[in-house]
């Protein structure tokens, strides 16, 4: 599962498993190298292959004389590092036969075929398949006939042991006579008109079968042949052709087969699809879709899975959005950044102001205080006149009117006792003053005094005269004077 | 496609995430800008009233000078005065050197006089003398002299056959500003 989101999220998932057989070969090589090995018996071809669009590419193809397991595979290995390839298509030229079969079921579709062949030949072939063998299958394009190549098993092994070995990983295996014939039904089955002779040669073993619209003949071949028994056996077949048919001729070997059956004279028709192609039955396995068991070594291998193009939006998605999120997240802390160091400038300016302001609230409420205390004292000092000079005053407002009463020969008053008292804290002062004489003559003194209070601007809340023995008790509650 | 189904989802998953995180960027962002916006108007308006307080600042050391001038002489009688043994002393000096006989005496501490519209502590001082009225007389411009700050609170005259006695009671402040 991880693996799989990893291969996904890094698009690895949509460039197919080179050795994923359900995929076509030019879809699985389209930027990878592949190595084509042709095994004939008495060696092996080996042609680098590049795919440009569906179309096989073939380089300078290398011929190397059976010489056992590890020389070829040395071989294999030395022009695989050469061509920097890591996978390689096996194409078998020998170990096979063909029977004619009108019991193969064709399958619904390719995956079918691949997973019946793999899983259950036997509902494809119609019969059981034979001991030792794999097989393929090329149909009649529009009748139920086949032919069914049986390919043996030891054969297989070994070309699969000898890429093993190789350091090359198997990205199909199948036979080029079947391949070509399937190939040739496929894609050039308008050649064959009415009836039609296939004749297909390589340079050591030969292919025929007589085709029809609505049938297929018995399939002949002779394989591992050298090139002597291989231009007899030509020669043979030749010979046989019908007068006056057609012959699709693929010759890959170096018999000049054409000229071989015009020298017989008898009008055939020969037409040569494949004519300019060096490998024409590697272009058939290279060119072939997979599909009715084409490939001789499928499912045995663990593959990745192959992710559909519908999901392609998913890495898309997945890096848009990293990379939208990494330039905005980005963008985005550095403003949150810049702001954070902005705004804690600000904070530490605006402590910096707080405490000037404070300082400047101290200094404000000192002076406030100071100006209350002084208010304070001032205040204090209004409402605490000296005393000295008002007894002065009263003293000789007292001395004024004794003296005025000798002159008058009236009686007089004599002050007993007196006190001042002043009332907390205010404005205002209270004057007990016993006066010991005649009513008239305690009341002047009284008169002279009040008199007194008035000129001074002390203003009288209350006056109290009240009788003592052998004379008057005032007492007169006076406001101080407003400054 | 099975194979990649769960795979898919969780990458369309993770770029959810990434997405989610991209907004949440923005959302810091917005409230680094906002917290910015705030702190810049703290600022301002923290300016603002410096200014403000700046000027009130100054035109109240302006305005105090008057007051501190008068505070620099008040204070220092103040705290002359606030020593009741100097106090004491100097009764009985200036009623000695007015030929007055210094009787009685006490002093207690009023924490709750009521001055200004609130409490205020002072020092009460009660002091006899006897002798002549006169002297009685010269004696207290003496002490108002002396002690400018100390209000008269009490005077009291009494006489006997022989003798004049003069109680008063003196009030000291012993401070203004409030507690």
């Amino acid at each position: 599962m991880i693996q799989q989101s990893i291969d996904l999220a890094l698009g690895r998932a949509f460039a197919p498993d080179p050795i994923d057989t359900s995929v076509a070969l030019a879809r699985r090589f389209a930027k990878r190298p592949l190595l084509a090995v042709t095994i004939y018996k008495d060696g092996i071809e080996a042609v680098p292959v590049s795919f440009s669009g569906a179309t096989p590419r073939f380089g300078e193809a290398v011929f190397n004389p059976t010489g056992g397991e590890d020389v070829d595979a040395n071989f294999l290995r030395a022009l695989a590092e050469r061509h920097k390839a890591r996978e390689c298509l096996l194409n078998l030229s020998t170990g096979y036969t063909a029977v004619l079969s009108s019991r193969a079921a064709r399958p619904e579709n390719d995956e079918e075929a691949i997973l019946l062949m793999r899983d259950n030949p036997e509902r494809i072939l119609g019969e059981p398949p034979t001991q030792g063998c794999r097989h393929s299958l090329a149909f009649h394009p529009t009748h139920n006939f086949a032919v069914v190549f049986a390919h043996r098993e030891n054969e297989i092994n070994m070309a699969t042991a000898l890429a093993a070995k190789a350091e090359l990983g198997v990205a199909r295996l199948h036979c080029g006579m079947s391949s070509l014939l399937i190939h040739i039904l496929g894609n050039h089955w308008s050649e064959v008109e009415r009836e039609a002779e296939l004749l297909f040669v390589d340079r050591g073993s030969l292919f025929y079968l007589s085709v029809a619209e609505g049938s297929l003949g018995r399939p002949l071949f002779d394989v591992g042949l050298k090139e002597a028994a291989l231009k007899q056996a030509i020669a043979e077949r030749v010979g046989k052709l019908k007068s006056g048919g057609r012959v699709i001729l693929v010759n890959s070997s170096e018999i000049d087969i054409e000229s071989m059956i015009r020298e017989r004279g008898t009008d055939t028709n020969i037409i040569a699809p494949l004519k300019d192609q060096a490998q024409p039955a590697l272009l058939a396995c290279c060119s072939d879709r997979p599909r009715l068991a084409y490939d001789l070594y499928p499912g045995e291998r663990v593959v990745r899975p192959f992710a559909p193009m519908s999901l392609r939006i998913v890495p898309f998605v997945l890096w848009a959005s990293i990379a939208a999120s990494v330039a905005v997240i980005g963008i985005n802390a550095f403003r949150q950044a810049q702001a954070s160091r902005m705004a804690n400038g600000y904070r530490q300016q605006t402590e910096m102001v707080n405490q000037m302001k404070k300082h400047g609230d101290d200094v404000i409420h000192d002076a406030q205080s100071r100006a209350e205390n002084a208010s304070a004292i001032c205040n204090w000092l209004l409402i605490s006149p000296p005393a000295q000079a008002l007894l002065v005053d009263l003293t000789k407002e007292i001395e004024g009117a004794t003296e005025q009463a000798l002159r008058d020969g009236k009686p007089v008053a004599r002050v007993d006792s007196m006190s001042l008292t002043r009332q907390e804290g205010q404005p205002q002062m209270r004057l007990v003053i016993v006066v010991l004489g005649e009513p008239s003559a305690a009341n002047r003194i009284f008169q002279r005094i009040s008199a007194l209070f008035g000129r001074m601007g002390y203003s009288t809340v209350d006056l109290k005269e009240t009788l003592v023995p052998q004379g008057f008790r005032y007492e007169h509650l006076l406001n101080m004077p407003k400054p | 496609m099975k194979n990649y189904t769960v795979p898919a989802f969780l990458i369309l998953l993770l770029s959810a995430l990434f997405l989610f995180e991209t907004l949440q960027s923005f959302g810091r962002a917005n409230r680094a800008n906002n917290d910015l916006a705030s702190s810049r108007d703290e600022a301002s308006l923290a300016r603002q009233q410096l200014e403000a307080v700046q000027r009130a600042a100054a035109a109240a050391k302006e305005n105090s000078a008057q007051a501190d001038r008068f505070l620099e002489t008040w204070m220092a009688e103040m705290q002359a005065e606030s020593n009741i043994e100097q106090v004491f002393g100097r009764l009985d000096t200036l009623a000695v050197n007015n030929l007055l006989s210094p009787s009685g005496k006490n002093f207690t501490l009023n924490k709750n006089y009521y001055f200004n519209g609130r409490h205020t502590s002072v020092q009460n001082v009660n002091i006899t003398v006897a002798g002549d009225y006169p002297r009685t007389l010269n004696w207290l411009g003496a002490v108002e002299s002396a002690f400018p700050l100390a209000r008269v609170e009490q005077i009291s005259y009494t006489t006997n056959a022989n003798s004049l006695a003069l109680a008063v009671q003196f009030v000291f402040p012993r401070k203004f500003d409030s507690e």
